[in-house]
Parts: C-alpha cells; structure tokens; sequence
C-alpha cells in the first residue's frame, strides 16, 4: 500500500495537484518574462480567430479559423502551430501526471481527446453568429464585416459555453467514454495554473490602474471576511436545529455550502477528525450544485444586476463553490457582461476585471480556509473532544492547507508590481510576453477546465442525497446567493472596469 | 521527549493507526488514543511522550486530491 503522509512542509511539492498548478503557472510567466530581454518563446501558441461558415466554405483555409499568437511566428502554418501547441501542452501536463502518480499512458490518452475536443469547442465558438458583436471590438465590427442578419452576440463566452456542453454530454450521456478520459479531466489542477497566469493579468491592470485595483483586492479579502462570518454559522444552525445533522455532519457541510466546497469541506473535516466518508459524501454533492450554479448564475446576475459587473463578479466569488467552478463562472460573466454592455452603449468594458473580482473573493477565502480549520480544530479539541490537557494541533496544519497555487499567483503579482515601480522602463517589453502568457495560454487551461469539468459532473450522483440535498439547494439559492450580493454590494457598490479606448 | 510516530487511516468503519512494528484499530479515535497510551504502558516507556499521527491521504478517493491534498496531523502529548 502507497502512502501519503505529510509530514515535512516540502510533502508535495511534486506530487500533489497544487503545487504542478504553482510550477506551470510560473514556468510560463518566466518564459513569457523573457520578452524583457527581445526573446520571443511563447508567441508560438496557437489561438482561435472569428470566422463566418458560408464565408470559410466559399474558400476554405486554415488561416481563416486560426493563427499564432505573435508576428514573429507568422510564417508557421495554423495547424503546426497547433500541433506544438499540443505537444507542449502534453508534454509539461504529463510530466506533471508522471509525479503524481497518475496513469501516465490514460492521462495522455484522455488530454489528447480533451484537448482536440476543447478545441474544436474553442474553434466552433468563434464562428461569428455566435461570437461576434454589433459594435467596434479592438478596430472590427466582425458582425458587420460578415454581414450577418442575426447573431447571439456572446462574445467570448460562446466558446466557454460549447466546451462545458460537450463535456457535460460525455460526462452524462457517454458514461464508459467518461471514464476513459477521466484520469485527464482535471479541471481543479487547469484552473489553478489559469488563476497563477491570472495574476500577470492582476500586475498588468495594476500598471494601468493602480489604486482600483487594490481597493478591488482589500474589498474582495473584506467581503470575503464578513461572509465567512455571516455564512458559517447559519448554515450550521439551520443543518443542527432543522435537519437534525449530527455536528461533524453540519460543520462539513456549512464549510462546503458556505466557504469553498470541496477544499473546505476536506479541511472542515480534517480539522474535527470527522470519518472521511463525510466530507467524501458532501463532495459529491458540491460538485454537482457547483455545476448548476455555474451554468445559472452568470446569466442570471447579467440580467438582473446590468450595471453592477464588480458587484456581481465578487458576489459570483463568494456564491460558486470550488475554484474550478468559480473561475469558469467568472469566466462566463466576464464574457456576457461586456457583451451585454458593449450591445447596449457601443462601449467596452476592459477584459479580466470582472473574472478577477470574482477571483479575488475565491482566493481570500481559500487563504482564510487554513486559518478557519486550525481555529476550529483548536475550538473543537477543547470545547466537543475535551481533551485540550494532552492534544495539540500542529501549526503546520495551516501551512498543508494553504493552497500554493494562490502563493504562485501573488508572487506573479508582485514580480509585476517590482518591475512597475523599480524597472519601469522594461514595462512594454515585458507586457510583450506577459500578453500572450496571460492571453492564449491562460485562456486554454480555462477553456479545458470548462470540457473537464464537465466530463466528471455526473448529475445522477444527487439520487439518494435526500436531506443534505434539500439543505444544499436552500442554503444555497435562499441564503448564500442573496446574501453574497448583498456582501458584495456593500464593499463594491460602483466600481466600473475601466473602457477600452 | 520521546516521539512515537504512527500513519493514520480510515478502513470500513475502522481507524487504523500503524507502524512498521505496531497496529491499532478502533472505530473512535478516542479508543486509539487510549489503546496507543497503554500499550506504551507496557513497553515500559517512563516520561514525557509525543504520539504524532499522520493522516494517509491515499485513504481518500484520488480524484479528491486535486482540491486538498491533506486530511489532517494530530500530536498527543502526555506523561507516563
């Protein structure tokens, strides 16, 4: 029998998830860093360009539907350039799986089909009756360039829809298929090595707007604190005194429902020594709520909250459990805000603020999720356990729960914020490679956390959840969700992204 | 102090908590903790003693790795 143990803060550091998403993310940010010095080693990636159907049959090519992601790779062909994509892409996630013990041959069985497959979705969202807006976007107006008659106008958005379709037909209708690309459906580890890319995003809009994006990260830890605060002990109250949930029952899934799913149940537990078969059980159904809200939630805040995208953004944050989820939401209403604003007012909402809003929130609550497990632990020990003359909760708890991915994305940020105050005059050459780092390679580990995401949400799981369900979806859609807008606004009530000019 | 160090699972409705020369399983970790104290007892163990558990997380389902990879440690400090 293998073991896990930790017991030195270096446990992990190859082997876990985590730590892969820290190491990916930085690897690229230094390759895309390069750019400083006129070396250009990561303008090969392929990305996606707006097409039309009647226009790519009239003349079909390749060049139409894809290209490089900077000039001096112009001369690759589309499909080579895609190619390599893919090859690297394979190679580093392998390797990665390689150390973590995964199967290595399913692992590049599964990415090979889940990368076409994210493609495809990728390449197929950007067809402009989909895509394309009524409106000048970076110097076109595809939708009349086209000349089109109707369109859905979602932007971006339509690609990250079609890839989360496809993955949620295979993960609920092509179940044997499912499961043999699972060992690669690892949306948690994708999305983590996006948010640590996300953070050249976060030093990019500090070098352009400095203060509005610190009061965005001191509002998002404030809001974030007091939703802690307000959401725990409801929850808990209402599992205890109306569903009758023994305690451990009710801590886990309070810090499932109310802090941030599937980590926070894992570290609820642990921290009061619960059976595993609880927060294993709370998981399965977080991931299914997580699912619905994702694909609920970003419209229906769009519609209902129009002129409020940060407030709605931190609320997203504070609502959708896991990151995964959360970033994909975030994702989406990035997408259908600016869509929805530029339809609306022929003016554009800059990219990245509203995802990093909802972001934001998530990753103070993964940081509080540490500290909240040690405290409860301590509360637990003396208070429920009473044994506080002989057990001791090691201070290292705090630092295993501690996700490494956000420490990645902070020091991304603060390489950032160092070369913006100290080295000012490399700052063009190197948002050159932060660009392209921050632009196709972030959006391609989101674009397979939306396929994979998918692929492992099974919605038959929720048969014979019977109360913990019905606490869930209360909880979730009559406390959580109003509560968090109302958290939200109070801290980000105003607050606009910047326009693009 | 003397450290007795033990990896720590969950297996049926059973904690076990084992090293390469000892085991322990009882469905309360409290009965664990009292097992580990006595059979200390027996070895004649004389002063201050710490029993470090460490949590197996190849206990939990592989696919839950990716959101947390540690259950928990826990120490129990005591005399004999």
């Amino acid at each position: 029998m293998t073991q896990q143990l930790n017991k030195k803060w270096t446990q992990g550091m190859f082997s876990t998830e985590d730590w892969w998403s820290a190491w990916l993310g930085l690897f690229f940010f230094g390759l895309g860093l390069l750019s400083i010095w006129g070396l250009d080693i990561v303008g090969w990636i392929a990305k996606p360009k707006t097409w039309e159907w009647t226009n790519l049959m009239q003349d079909f090519s390749w060049h139409k539907l894809l290209k490089t992601s900077s000039t001096h790779y112009h001369s690759l062909h589309p499909l080579l350039s895609l190619f390599i994509t893919y090859l690297v892409f394979a190679f580093l996630t392998g390797l990665g799986a390689y150390f973590q013990k995964l199967n290595v041959r399913k692992y590049l069985y599964g990415f090979t089909i889940i990368f076409f497959l994210t493609w495809l979705a990728w390449i197929a969202g950007h067809e402009a009756h989909l895509s394309a807006i009524n409106a000048m976007v970076k110097k076109h107006n595809y939708f009349k360039e086209y000349n089109l008659s109707w369109g859905l106008q979602l932007g971006g958005g339509a690609s990250y829809l079609l890839a989360l379709i496809i993955g949620l037909v295979i993960g609920n209708f092509m179940k044997n298929f499912a499961s043999k690309i699972k060992e690669a459906a690892k949306p948690e580890w994708f999305i983590k090595t996006g948010i640590v890319l996300l953070g050249i995003k976060l030093g990019m809009m500090t070098m352009k707007a400095a203060g509005f994006t610190y009061e965005l990260a001191l509002a998002g830890a404030a809001a974030a604190f007091v939703a802690y605060l307000l959401f725990w002990p409801i929850v808990y109250y209402i599992g205890r005194k109306y569903f009758k949930l023994n305690r451990s029952s009710a801590a886990v899934l309070s810090s499932g429902i109310s802090i941030c799913g599937v980590s926070a149940s894992i570290a609820t537990a642990g921290a009061i020594k619960a059976k595993p078969i609880i927060p294993i059980a709370v998981s399965s159904l977080i991931l299914i709520f997580a699912m619905l809200e994702l694909v609920a939630l970003p419209p229906a805040l769009t519609h209902l909250s129009p002129n409020e995208p940060i407030v709605n953004g931190a609320a997203m944050g504070m609502t959708v459990k896991t990151d995964g989820a959360d970033a994909a939401a975030g994702a989406i209403l990035d997408q259908l805000m600016i869509s929805k604003h530029l339809k609306q007012t022929g003016e554009q909402w800059e990219e990245g603020w509203i995802l990093s809003a909802a972001l934001l929130t998530k990753i103070w609550i993964d940081i509080f999720i540490g500290i909240w497990s040690f405290v409860l632990a301590i509360i637990w020990v003396r208070n429920v356990d009473r044994k506080k003359d002989q057990e001791k909760i090691p201070k290292s708890e705090i630092w295993f729960r501690l996700p490494k991915f956000v420490m990645a994305y902070m020091l991304v940020w603060l390489i950032y914020l160092a070369i913006m105050y100290f080295f000012p005059e490399v700052v063009p050459s190197a948002k050159f490679g932060g660009h392209i780092v921050q632009g196709p390679y972030r959006k391609l580990m989101f674009m397979l956390t939306f396929l994979s995401i998918g692929v492992i949400t099974d919605f038959s799981k929720l048969k014979g959840m019977g109360r913990l369900a019905i606490l869930y979806a209360l909880a979730l859609f009559a406390i959580i969700a109003p509560l968090a807008y109302a958290v939200a606004y109070l801290f980000h009530h105003g607050m606009l992204p910047p326009v693009t000019k | 102090m003397r450290n007795f160090e033990l990896a720590l699972y969950f297996k049926g409705l059973k904690w076990i908590a084992q090293n390469k020369e000892v085991r322990f399983e009882s469905s309360e970790l409290k009965e664990l903790d009292e097992q580990i104290k006595k059979y200390l007892q027996q070895q004649n163990i004389k002063g201050q003693i710490k029993v470090s558990y460490y949590f197996d997380f190849d206990n939990f389902p592989h696919w839950m790795r990716q959101y947390m990879p540690h259950y928990f440690n826990k120490q129990l400090i005591f005399t004999l």
